[in-house]
């Protein structure tokens, strides 16, 4: 069983044996942070995590596992998000840690107007399976979703995402980029489902892979289901290495090829940390990128 | 040869009504300008003019030489002699320039029972339109309006319009991209094609179109209704002294 | 439903979607039936059907032997689940798996050709006679499971090139037959795969020597004749070393309420710095447009393999026809620099469905492949593009390039687009984009506002959309793909 530690209590929160409530109308912009503190069990499954953010309430959250062990481990992590009229989250989530292979299960239901941000930053792990499912049941609602995978060895990251467009006028966006060194290896899998009714729908997906090794692979799987016709869906997937002709510009200005490209791999990842709006979370993923980034460069 | 009876029009998605009951008459062999502040209704009484489904006449008549067009599809009104320079000319990738230009004189030609004429026939017709307008005939191999810049864009609807030779031609904020060049070049068109048989509404922001295409009556338009209407010198006035004190006195 | 629902939902419907019914709702042309005396194999399929094949045939030994080798195989496979098409069970014992015109068909000389056949084709606008040629087009005529006549063999055996029914290529050139067939698509490959390999019954072969380029475009004709027949077609190209060739393929069928199964294989093969254009014009019967009874399925294997350096295979398709469409013509990139090229238009309206797309596998170095794909729903249809570009570790420096496009018409149809990019070297690129929008009303307003007709408007924007794929078709055939999409807009303004 996990123990979720609040980092602290704001004035509005109720926590419940499996979670915790947000009450309708609270706005909680101090960043709040999960903990699930873990020591060296062997294996750890967990209850759904119920997450409830009442209506028009708003809350900046950030979630970590901070597990003392050292030896392997398998994690699941179970959340079930409910984001009433109104109501917006922005969630981070920093994951690292070599140990243990993590899986995650992320249900989330969205009602009308309603506005769910999260951000993961994922590196230096095993073997991490995660699975996001959104489902736009209110009219309104706005869906962003976006990783970053910094991975090496042969650490594998499997993201799934899928976001069911069931009423007409909600949007959606979908960004995961992934840096692979040495033997890692990724899958992205992305379904965005529109329904027959849900009109004026409006959705982007994108996935972007940088192959840093001959030994990397990066499978990607960007799907579009689309049931209605006024809409706008587009995804895009792009692989390769960085470009010759870029690092080639840096390194005619004097850079040594290192460091260009490490300018040139920082950029790449800095997309999805620049998309965090509150500053004390943005720093503490930067700290975690620019750390687990100095690990995928590491010899090369 | 265009005539504007009490005409209500509304947005038909958000159900907003904008025009509200405009009154205009325009003689053949006329000159007209409609000015107007940003959301007067000016851009939207050329669209209703021109039969965009995106609006609802709610109440009114368009008369255009002689036979009320309300009622007609947007298509028979361009075949009846109505054309209307847009504001924002759409892009449609794939479809050539020229040979869409040749389709749309064509069904002029086959509206009025007369022979369609082959790509061959069709090419002396355009020289002369293209010299008139200046453009290179390198634009009839793009794709229409695909890639055009601005300026690109309004020239291909003037040419368009050289081509088509309408009744009436509205002029939907031509100018707004054009440098001083470009706009002497559009008056020059319009004075080429001026005829006492057809007629020009141009509708704009901005006196400085004005001096390259000289009106002989000049509109102003407040929410939805024509305030104000004068010789060319009421534009000086409207340019100088804004819409604010306009309708109030009449 | 009330009367008044059923006028609500009249009135709802938006304009455009009438005019492209109509577009798409002209009758069927080619739906009549040849009445023609017909020799059929029993319905059914056991050792016994493909002895008969083989037998009618005149086949050599190892031909029967690959053939009873595959139905043994076919015995254990199980029906493919995998897609998003949906449909009935096929009965696969009450088919006939040959049917063939019964007064003897003298190759060697035109005239013979049974008038009967001679007006069939004439109608479907192939004309047979060659001095009534379609542009320099040399076509192969299969009919039901056999080839009826094959135009300008002669004149193409002077420069070496052989074209004929692939049933005469194992009589006059064995050795290659039996060198390529299943080289490309072997019979395990899949379960249509083998099932064809079992009871393939006509096709063409096309042969191109070192070195030439043919001198005239070949073109292969598909007509399935007789109810409750299963067309099972396999055609082979060889393409030897800087040889090159266009090959044109077209399809119809007679109306009837039940399904028929079209299971081909396509198996093409490039040298060193040999090319082949392959081109498919797709207008199988599609069912009733009201009740959706009927209509062709056609699952077909199209694959071909670039074995040598700096070759090129380039499959455009035009799939407009079938109940249901579920190929994915496919390129092997093994030579070195070699060329892998897909260009696909597909339309579906009423109850068709559409499963088809392309897998682009890189294996050597500097391989380069492009994908267009333009999918276009209107009615209750479903159209799903469905790709793999896969680059293995050997292929470095591979390029891809995809583009994949829906268009969506009316709100009863759907539009799918389900790729799959395996990227497994650092050197390698791949780039895919993809949107699903509807026919612009702006751009409706817009062409309508220069006195175009509304179906035309339509017609001019979907053509437009459709472009970049038609512009890699054959004159002849490209004005034919215009045709079928109900498009009349011209290309021709100097």
């Amino acid at each position: 069983m996990i123990k979720t530690n609040l980092s602290f209590r704001p004035s509005g929160i109720t926590e419940t044996d499996l979670g915790f409530e947000l009450a309708p109308g609270t706005v909680v912009n101090d960043p709040l942070w999960l903990l699930h503190k873990l020591d060296n069990t062997a294996s750890v499954n967990s209850e759904p995590i119920q997450i409830v953010i009442g209506e028009g309430a708003s809350l900046t959250m950030g979630t970590r596992i901070d597990r003392t062990g050292t030896e392997d481990s398998d994690i699941s992590i179970v959340y079930d998000v409910k984001l009433a009229k109104g109501a917006s989250v922005h969630w981070t989530s920093i994951q690292s840690g070599s140990t243990y292979s993590v899986n995650e299960l992320i249900t989330v239901t969205q009602l009308a107007d309603s506005r769910l941000d999260r951000v993961a930053i994922v590196g230096d792990v095993k073997d991490y399976q995660s699975t996001i499912r959104v489902a736009l049941d209110g009219e309104g609602a706005h869906s962003n979703i976006q990783g970053l995978g910094l991975l090496k060895d042969k650490q594998e990251l499997d993201l799934t995402i899928t976001i069911d467009h069931n009423v007409p006028n909600c949007t959606s966006n979908q960004l995961a980029k992934n840096i692979l060194a040495d033997c890692s290896k990724t899958t992205f899998t992305g379904l965005v489902s529109v329904a027959r009714d849900a009109q004026k729908t409006n959705t982007e997906q994108l996935n972007r892979n940088l192959l840093l090794s001959d030994q990397a692979r990066a499978i990607s799987q960007p799907q579009l289901l689309i049931d209605a016709d006024d809409v706008l869906c587009a995804h895009g997937s792009t692989t390769g290495a960085l470009e010759e002709s870029q690092l080639f510009y840096l390194m005619s200005r004097g850079l040594s090829r290192e460091d260009a490209t490490s300018v040139m791999v920082v950029g790449f990842a800095e997309e999805v940390v620049e998309g965090i709006p509150n500053e004390s979370v943005k720093a503490v993923a930067k700290a975690e990128m620019t750390a687990q980034l100095a690990l995928v460069l590491e010899g090369f | 040869m265009l005539e504007i009876k009490n005409l209500h029009a509304k947005i038909v998605e958000e159900n907003l009504p904008i025009l509200k009951g405009v009154n205009l008459t325009i003689k053949a062999g006329e000159t007209h300008a409609i000015m107007g502040p940003n959301g007067s209704g000016k851009s939207t009484l050329s669209k209703v003019l021109a039969g965009d489904p995106a609006y609802e006449i709610t109440a009114g008549e368009i008369i255009l030489d002689g036979k009320p067009i309300q009622e007609e599809s947007e298509t028979d009104r361009a075949l009846m002699g109505l054309f209307m320079a847009f504001q924002y000319p759409v892009e449609v990738p794939g479809v050539n320039n020229g040979s869409f230009l040749r389709m749309a004189y064509n069904a002029q030609r086959k509206f009025r029972e007369e022979e369609e004429v082959d790509p061959l026939e069709f090419q002396t017709v355009l020289e002369k339109k293209l010299n008139l307008v200046g453009m290179d005939e390198s634009f009839l191999d793009r794709d229409l309006n695909f890639g055009f810049s601005g300026g690109e864009k309004k020239r291909n609807e003037i040419l368009q319009m050289a081509v088509l030779d309408p009744k009436v031609a509205i002029l939907d904020e031509t100018d707004s991209g054009l440098d001083v060049d470009a706009l002497k070049s559009v008056g020059e068109v319009v004075s080429a094609l001026k005829r006492p048989d057809n007629a020009f509404l141009v509708i704009t922001h901005y006196q400085r179109l004005l001096n390259y295409i000289v009106p002989d009556v000049v509109h102003a338009m407040v929410d939805g209704r024509i305030v104000q209407t004068g010789d060319k010198s009421l534009a000086l006035t409207l340019d100088e002294h804004g819409y604010e004190t306009v309708g109030t006195a009449s | 439903m009330t009367e008044k629902d059923e006028e609500m939902i009249e009135t709802m419907q938006s304009k455009h979607d009438k005019t492209i019914d109509e577009m798409v709702n002209k009758d069927y042309e080619f739906g009549f039936q040849t009445d023609i005396e017909t020799e059929l194999a029993p319905k059914g399929l056991n050792e016994d059907t493909i002895r008969f094949i083989s037998k009618k045939k005149n086949e050599p030994e190892f031909m029967l032997e690959f053939r009873l080798k595959a139905y043994k195989h076919w015995l254990t496979m199980k029906e493919p689940e995998w897609s998003v098409v949906k449909y009935p069970p096929i009965d696969f014992q009450d088919i006939h798996y040959y049917a063939a015109p019964k007064k003897k068909i003298e190759l060697e000389s035109m005239d013979d050709v049974d008038p009967e056949l001679k007006r069939t084709f004439e109608k479907l606008g192939i004309p047979l006679l060659e001095q009534k040629r379609m542009a320099g087009v040399a076509v192969d005529a299969i009919f039901d499971s056999v080839s009826v006549a094959t135009t300008y063999k002669k004149k193409l055996l002077e420069h070496g090139v052989v074209f004929c029914p692939i049933s005469e290529a194992l009589e006059e050139y064995p050795e290659l037959v039996k060198k390529y067939m299943g080289s490309v698509v072997p019979h395990t490959d899949n379960f249509y795969a083998a099932l064809n390999a079992a009871v393939f019954t006509d096709g063409s072969f096309v042969y191109i020597p070192k070195g030439v380029k043919c001198p005239m475009d070949l073109s292969s004709y598909f007509r399935i004749n007789t109810e409750n027949t299963g067309q099972f077609e396999r055609t082979l190209i060889i393409c030897e070393e800087k040889a090159s060739v266009t090959y044109l393929e077209g399809c119809t069928a007679p109306m009837f309420d039940t399904n028929q199964l079209h299971a081909a294989v396509v198996e093409l093969v490039a040298l060193d710095d040999a090319s082949i254009d392959y081109s498919t014009v797709q207008n199988w019967y599609a069912g009733d447009k009201e009740t959706g009874k009927g209509g062709i399925f056609n699952f077909v294997t199209k694959r071909g393999k670039c074995l040598g350096a700096r070759s090129k295979i380039s499959w455009t398709q035009i799939e407009t026809g079938s109940a249901i469409t579920w190929k994915y013509p496919s390129c092997l990139l093994i030579g070195d620099d070699s060329v892998g090229e897909f260009y696909s238009v597909a339309l579906t309206n009423h109850f068709q469905q559409a499963d088809t797309g392309t897998k682009m596998i890189h294996i050597g170095k500097n391989t380069k492949s492009t994908i267009i794909s333009k999918g276009i729903s209107a009615g209750k249809s479903a159209n799903t593009y469905r790709g793999l570009v896969q680059m293995n570790k050997s292929a470095k420096g591979a390029r891809n390039y995809t583009q994949c496009d829906s268009m969506l018409i009316g709100d009863k149809c759907s539009a799918n687009t389900l790729p799959t990019i395996d990227i497994r070297n650092q050197s390698a690129q791949c780039e895919h984009e993809a949107s699903t929008s509807r026919v612009g009303e702006d751009q409706l307003f817009y062409l309508m506002s220069r006195g175009i007709s509304l179906d035309e408007a339509l017609a001019t924007i979907v053509s437009g959309f459709c472009q970049d794929v038609f512009k890699k078709l054959p004159d002849e055939f490209a004005v034919e793909a215009n045709q079928l999409l109900g498009l009349q807009l011209e290309h021709s303004v100097g």
